[in-house]
Parts: C-alpha cells; sequence; structure tokens
C-alpha cells in the first residue's frame, strides 16, 4: 500500500516526496551562517510575538500550554537550561579551553527527526527548540490526523528576523499516515538523532524502526507524577498553585500529580485543613482552566472511581457534575485512574511510607517540605527514579534535563581538541 | 414492597404522569431497603445525599435525579442487601476480562419471572408452546448460580410447555446437535415454537444449518435473541443480514426475529424490539440516558450512557445502574406500535477513550 507524504513546511529546494526533503535538509551546509546567539534571540522574538494578545499564533494553535511554551522560548530560559549541561555555552560557538591543553567544542549533530504524538502536540516545540537553537536540522512528522501546530510558528519565526527565516528553513514539517511504514523508515534511516513523544504504542513502534547504530534516540514516553506535601510548608498561594499544576492540561500530562502525599495523620487538624484547602482551591482551578468535554468512558469512568474510592474507605470532596474530585485514602489505588482531574490525597507519617509507593514509570515529583525534609526525601526519592522535584506552580514548567534526560548533550556531539603549545 | 405489579394493566399501557407517581415512591422504598441492608450501597447513597444536599428521609421525586451505581462495580465488589443464602447470576464475559456478580433472593426470581412474562406476553402473546432452545442443557443447571446465558433462557421458561436443547458442546465450543433438533421438531409438529439463543450462538448455529432443507416453521413462530453484537460486527454482520440468516431456513417473516436488550445486573426486565424498531419501558422500570462529560439526563435525541433502572431487585443494589452502553430515547409517549411510555433505541458500548495525554497510569 502507498500513501501521498503531506509536506506542510518546507525550504524552497525541498521539492515535493519526502526523500526530496530529506536529501534537501542533508545538504544543507554544516554551518548555516546563523550563531548561537542570533538563534537564541529569534526564538525570544518568538516568544514575545506569541505573548501578544493580536498574536496570529494564538488563533492558529489550541491554546493549552502556549503560555508555557512561550516562557520556555525566552532568551533567559533557554541560556539557563543550556547552562545546566554545557560549562561554557561559548563552546556552541568556538573552541573554548577545558584545562590541561585541551578545548571543548559542541557542534550540532545534524538532522533531526522528532515523532510528533497526536496527543501532545505542543510538547515536540520543546525539543524542537532546542534543537533549533543548537543549530540541528530538523524534520518534524505530524500525525495525519492533527492539526499542524508546528507550521504556523515556522511563518512566525521566517517573519520576525533574518535569522528566524535561516532557522525556519531548517525545519521541514511533513505528515503521514501512521501506518506508512516507507515513510517511517526513510526518516528513521536519515536521523542523526530520533525524538519520540506520545504513548507507549507511539513511542515504542518508533524504537522498532531501523536505524543506524550511531544514531541518538530520545524518548519521551509516558510518565505518571506525584507530589509530596508538608501542610506546614505551604501557604495557601502554594496550595492554589498546586491545584492548578493538577488541574491544567486536564490532568494528563505526564507532569500531572495523580497523588498528593501529605505529611500528616488522617484524623489530624492540620490534615483535614489541608484537605479541604486543597479542594476549594482544586475547584476554583477547575472552573478557570477549561477542560476538553468528556467522552462517555471518560465520564463513567469519574462515577466509577469516585465509587471505587468510597468503598476502598475514602472519604470524597466533589462537585455535583464531573469537574473535580478529592479523594482521601489510606494508600492509593491503582485501579482509580487519577485523570481529568481526580486527585488522591494519601496521608503519611514518614518518608518511609512514600518510598515503596512511587510508580517505576515515576517522572515528576512537586514538593513542599522545610528545607532539610527537602534533602532528605528527594536523596532517597531520586534513587526511587524521579526525575524533577519542582514546587508547587513549576510542575508542568519544561525543564531540560527532562524525564532525566540532558536534551543538549544529545543534540550536540562534543568535539575534544589537544592545542597548540 | 408489594403491589409491584398492577392487575389489568399492561406493562406500557401507563400514562407517564401516574407512572412517575408510581415508579417514584417504590424507587424511595427500595433505595431505603437496600440503603439498610448493604453498607457500600448506604455508603454509595450518603455521598450522593451530601454532594446534592439531599436530605436524608427525602422521598425522590424526580426520577432522573435517582442514584445509581455503574455497572462495573459488580464485577469488583461483593455487593448484596441480604445475608441469606443466595443464588448468583454471573455476567457471560465473552469480551471482557471478569464477570459481573449479581445476587438474586427467591422473591426477585419471582418478581423476574412475572416482570418478564409480562413483557414478553405483550410482544409474542401469552400462550405457553414449545421452547427451542439454541444453547446447551448444561448452561441451565445448578441451583445456586446461573451465568447471563442461563439466566435468560430461564427468563423466558414460563412461555414453555415443553423444551429442546438443540446444542452440544463441540471441540470449538457450542454447536448445532442436528439429531436434537430433528427430534425437536419431529415433536413439535408444526406448532408455533419459541425459540432463544444468545445472540452469536444462534448466528453460528444458523451457519451452520444453512444447508439443511425441509426446515419449515409455524409462521406465528419467533426467535428471540439477546447479548452483544461484537463478535458479529467483528465479521460485518448487521442486524438485517442476521435477521435473514435466521428466518431465511425456516421461511419466517424476518419481523419473527426479535432482538432483546436486556443486562445480566436487571435480569426481568427486557428489551424487546417493537415493530417500529425501538425499544419500550414498563411501569416498574425506567431508563435515563445520561450525557457526556456532565452525567446529566439527555433529551430525547440525544445519545448517552444508559442509566437502567428497575423496582425488581431485592438481593443486591441492582436497581439503578449506570451501563457502559449507549442509547438514545425516542419517544416519551405514543410509539406507532400502541405501547405508551418512553421508548429508546441502543447503540452498542460506549467506545474506549483515546489517548489524549502523556500520563500514564501507575506501574509498580
Amino acid at each position: 500500500m502507498s500513501y501521498a507524504v503531506d509536506i506542510r513546511h518546507a525550504p524552497d529546494a525541498a521539492g515535493g516526496s519526502l526523500e526530496e526533503a530529506v536529501a534537501a535538509l542533508r545538504a544543507r551546509a554544516p554551518d548555516s551562517g546563523v550563531g548561537f546567539t542570533e538563534r537564541l534571540e529569534a526564538l525570544d522574538r518568538l516568544a514575545k510575538g506569541i505573548l501578544e494578545p493580536s498574536s496570529v499564533i494564538r488563533r492558529q494553535v489550541p491554546a493549552q500550554g502556549l503560555a508555557y511554551l512561550a516562557t520556555f522560548l525566552q532568551k533567559c530560559q533557554l541560556e539557563g537550561l543550556i547552562r545546566r549541561e554545557l560549562a561554557d555555552p561559548r563552546s556552541l560557538s568556538e573552541f573554548v579551553s577545558v584545562g590541561s591543553r585541551k578545548s571543548i567544542r559542541h557542534v550540532p549533530r545534524g538532522l533531526v527527526c522528532h515523532w510528533v504524538a497526536g496527543n501532545v502536540p505542543l510538547l515536540a516545540l520543546f525539543s524542537w527548540a532546542v534543537s533549533v537553537v543548537l543549530g540541528n536540522r530538523n524534520l518534524v512528522r505530524l500525525s495525519s490526523r492533527q492539526e499542524d501546530v508546528v507550521s504556523p510558528f515556522l511563518e512566525a519565526l521566517a517573519g520576525g528576523s533574518e535569522a528566524g527565516a535561516g532557522i525556519a528553513r531548517e525545519t521541514v514539517v511533513v505528515s503521514f499516515p501512521t501506518d506508512h511504514a516507507d515513510a517511517h523508515r526513510i526518516m528513521s534511516e536519515a536521523a542523526d538523532v530520533r525524538i519520540a513523544w506520545g504513548g507507549r504504542e507511539a513511542v515504542t513502534a518508533v524504537r522498532s524502526l531501523p536505524v543506524p547504530w550511531e544514531c541518538e534516540d530520545i524518548v519521551f514516553g509516558p510518565r505518571a507524577s506525584l507530589a509530596v506535601i508538608d501542610p506546614a510548608a505551604i501557604d495557601p498561594k502554594g496550595i492554589g498553585r498546586l491545584a492548578v499544576d493538577t488541574a491544567v492540561f486536564d490532568q494528563l500530562a505526564c507532569s500531572s500529580p495523580q497523588c498528593i502525599f501529605v505529611r500528616a495523620g488522617r484524623d489530624s487538624e492540620r490534615f483535614k485543613r489541608f484537605r479541604d484547602d486543597f479542594s476549594r482551591a482544586f475547584a476554583d482551578a477547575a472552573n478557570n482552566y477549561p477542560r476538553h468535554p468528556l467522552d462517555f468512558s471518560e465520564t463513567y469512568t469519574i462515577g466509577l472511581d469516585r465509587a471505587r474510592a468510597l468503598l476502598e474507605g475514602g472519604e470524597i470532596a466533589r462537585d455535583d457534575g464531573t469537574s473535580w474530585t478529592v479523594a482521601v485514602l489510606d494508600t492509593p489505588n491503582d485501579s482509580v485512574q487519577c485523570a481529568n482531574r481526580f486527585v488522591q490525597l494519601i496521608p503519611f507519617e514518614s518518608f518511609s511510607e512514600v518510598y515503596p509507593l512511587i510508580p517505576l514509570n515515576v517522572q515528576t515529583v512537586v514538593t513542599q517540605l522545610a528545607a532539610d525534609d527537602l534533602a532528605e526525601f528527594t536523596e532517597q526519592a531520586a534513587h526511587f527514579g524521579v526525575c524533577r522535584f519542582p514546587k508547587p506552580g513549576e510542575g508542568n514548567n519544561f525543564e531540560n534535563p527532562w524525564d532525566g534526560v540532558g536534551l543538549v548533550s544529545r543534540l550536540c556531539r562534543s568535539v575534544l581538541r589537544t592545542d597548540a603549545i | 414492597m408489594n403491589n409491584l405489579f398492577v392487575q389489568d394493566v399492561g406493562p406500557f399501557s401507563m400514562r407517564p404522569q401516574e407512572k412517575a407517581a408510581f415508579l417514584g415512591s417504590r424507587l424511595s422504598e427500595l433505595l431505603e431497603y437496600h440503603v439498610e441492608r448493604c453498607p457500600q450501597y448506604a455508603t454509595l447513597v450518603a455521598d450522593w445525599r451530601r454532594t446534592g444536599g439531599r436530605e436524608a428521609d427525602n422521598i425522590v421525586d424526580n426520577i432522573a435525579d435517582y442514584p445509581f451505581v455503574p455497572v462495573s462495580l459488580f464485577k469488583e465488589y461483593d455487593l448484596r442487601s441480604s445475608r441469606e443464602e443466595l443464588a448468583v447470576i454471573q455476567s457471560s464475559s465473552t469480551t471482557s476480562t471478569s464477570a459481573a456478580k449479581v445476587y438474586v433472593d427467591k422473591e426477585s426470581r419471582k418478581r423476574q419471572t412475572r416482570s418478564a412474562n409480562l413483557i414478553l406476553a405483550d410482544f409474542i402473546g401469552a400462550e405457553r408452546r414449545p421452547y427451542l432452545v439454541f444453547d446447551l442443557e448444561s448452561t441451565v443447571r445448578g441451583t445456586k448460580g446461573f451465568s447471563a446465558r442461563g439466566a435468560a433462557i430461564l427468563a423466558l421458561a414460563h412461555m414453555a410447555n415443553e423444551f429442546h436443547f438443540v446444542m452440544v458442546e463441540g471441540d470449538n465450543g457450542p454447536e448445532i446437535d442436528l439429531d436434537a433438533l430433528s427430534a425437536a421438531l419431529a415433536k413439535i409438529d408444526g406448532r408455533p415454537f419459541i425459540a432463544y439463543g444468545f445472540t452469536y450462538l444462534l448466528y453460528q448455529a444458523h451457519r451452520a444449518m444453512s444447508e439443511l432443507s425441509g426446515l419449515e416453521a409455524h409462521p406465528d413462530s419467533v426467535f428471540l435473541h439477546s447479548g452483544g453484537w461484537k463478535k458479529l460486527t467483528d465479521i460485518a454482520v448487521d442486524k438485517p443480514a442476521f435477521n435473514a440468516t435466521v428466518a431465511e431456513p425456516w421461511r419466517l417473516a424476518h419481523e419473527r426475529v426479535i432482538d432483546f436488550y436486556g443486562m445480566v445486573e436487571q435480569i426481568g426486565i427486557v428489551y424487546p424490539d417493537c415493530p417500529e424498531g425501538v425499544k419500550h419501558v414498563p411501569y416498574w422500570a425506567d431508563v435515563i440516558m445520561r450525557r457526556a462529560d456532565t452525567l446529566e439526563p439527555a433529551e430525547p435525541g440525544e445519545p448517552g450512557l444508559i442509566q437502567l433502572i428497575s423496582s425488581l431487585p431485592l438481593a443486591a443494589p441492582n436497581h439503578s445502574v449506570l451501563s457502559e452502553d449507549l442509547g438514545c430515547i425516542v419517544q416519551t409517549n405514543g410509539c406507532a406500535c400502541g405501547r405508551s411510555g418512553t421508548a429508546f433505541v441502543f447503540r452498542g458500548r460506549a467506545p474506549r477513550s483515546e489517548t489524549r495525554g502523556c500520563s500514564d497510569v501507575v506501574r509498580r
């Protein structure tokens, strides 16, 4: 069976087929002439454009996540995340001495192929932005059933500055059906880096494609997240931020807390006060952030999970509809689907009760603890697989490293030189 | 708890207002009955009362507000309202991973039988006749429990004056027993009969019988079937094709093949298709379609999750269940077939949700 590949965005020389697009990206000179600083500034200009009320992009792509993306694209943010991995970012422009007569230089890896998940399209723009800043060329594959959320950004970028136009020419956006095996293979075999976002099935499919042995894989698969909170260490503003972290993205992001562990006895006044304050804040967040309309199965699940929580000895606070649910349980109930604004509060006294309950596929644990407790908890929990410990309000901020993966080092090659005497 | 069936009032003859008053008072009683006897149900009702600001002693005056138990709970919990030894009906679980377990006591069984008889008599007449069962005899054996298939077979038993099971266990499950079929037809000797089979079994049997010649049924004979369509949908068999496959070997009109909807959690309430192709609700039961997103009652014509309400069950709180099935109310009163009250169509199982985000279920 053969399908057409839809080329959504491409430089003029890319031609009309996937093979020609790949060849055009590969043929571009290693050094495009757009420097690191110019790239940062072009993306910073794009970020400012997104945030403007009159922004065209706001009308073209879904609003959810746009503010997070705009913040991420700011120069200070991108510089900061690069510094976390590169001691001296000047190495992105020239060889930089690292002592012992050695110098290091970081150059782009080459062609980065991105598989964008239909269910989380904007996420791919985070890794695309890092790739672009580091000077890579990019081939972005959208699912045939999803809206093109990437091309509007490239058009805005191209219209913003000459450097932006240069960057936009380094990205090709294509779309083809999931079962177009040839197109997937062509992309995979051309890749110096493969980046896959999405559900288990999507990322497993990308990993199974043929690939050059030296290709770098960056896989952002599905994850589960938590929060660990000491009611004595959090103020009402923090509770509000935690509620937003939980409610935004309909609690369907990999970084959305599904369970909140609360350091207090279930019958204590401290716990009850936190439960009530959080429930109020969660109700507010649920009302303030629009949610996708639940389908029949999701709607049924809300009713079922409420009943399950009650029959497992839990107590629940909820609205009369299906907007939000806070279930208090002694231990997490894994059969309850903590999504669409259904969160479990689990009381605990000692961190040793929490460690065994950290899931194998954990990503984020939003924490608000006293300094000593934070040091103790994070040191241990990191060994149980946790990738990040943001504060309430930062839970869904895309950061580097993500999922325990340092993007910068994976998206550039480190070149070592012995200096002349 | 008594006076469930009104003398000389047909199952579909009560006017809507009269029915609302009749059913409302019975459902209020039933709610308290199960709250007192089933602690889990009491927990669910307490949450319903607390959240909706409903007082403990209030009467249910709006059936659309009546609380429900999601059907999946009958797969996960032992919900019962009696400490007596009870029979158990289990769902067939042909396409799901676990079976629902629904308790039934003697009184509920009596009510179920009476209910099914009244409903079916309204569709196919009350006279008893030979009963051709497209299933194994072993499906109805046992005294302590039945499968959903067994319960459905027995729901029609009181319409029968003789039984003929015409399938045997084969290498790949039940298959038609041509000797038994031949013997049954010889005994029936041209009289009108009633036949029943689970939808897929009935289809499978008739596919195997397609080469048989000389079959003929009295034109007043009727084939009833119930159960999921998933296996048939998978092999692209729709209702007209199914009806033709079953009716034609017998030289029966296709309308003599009647699909009825029912759930193991609501045995005794059967919903056969009327000649207009819709399902009618008897005065001792109700259906509410619940909207996606909000669970609010859907308007006529709008699809919704089917909440099934029945005033029959006493052994377990399965008198109001929210199913995972979709339906649509098509009339609130007055079908061309002559039956009054709510009529609905069944739209199949709610599709599974698509994956929306990058969150994962917890893995341990």
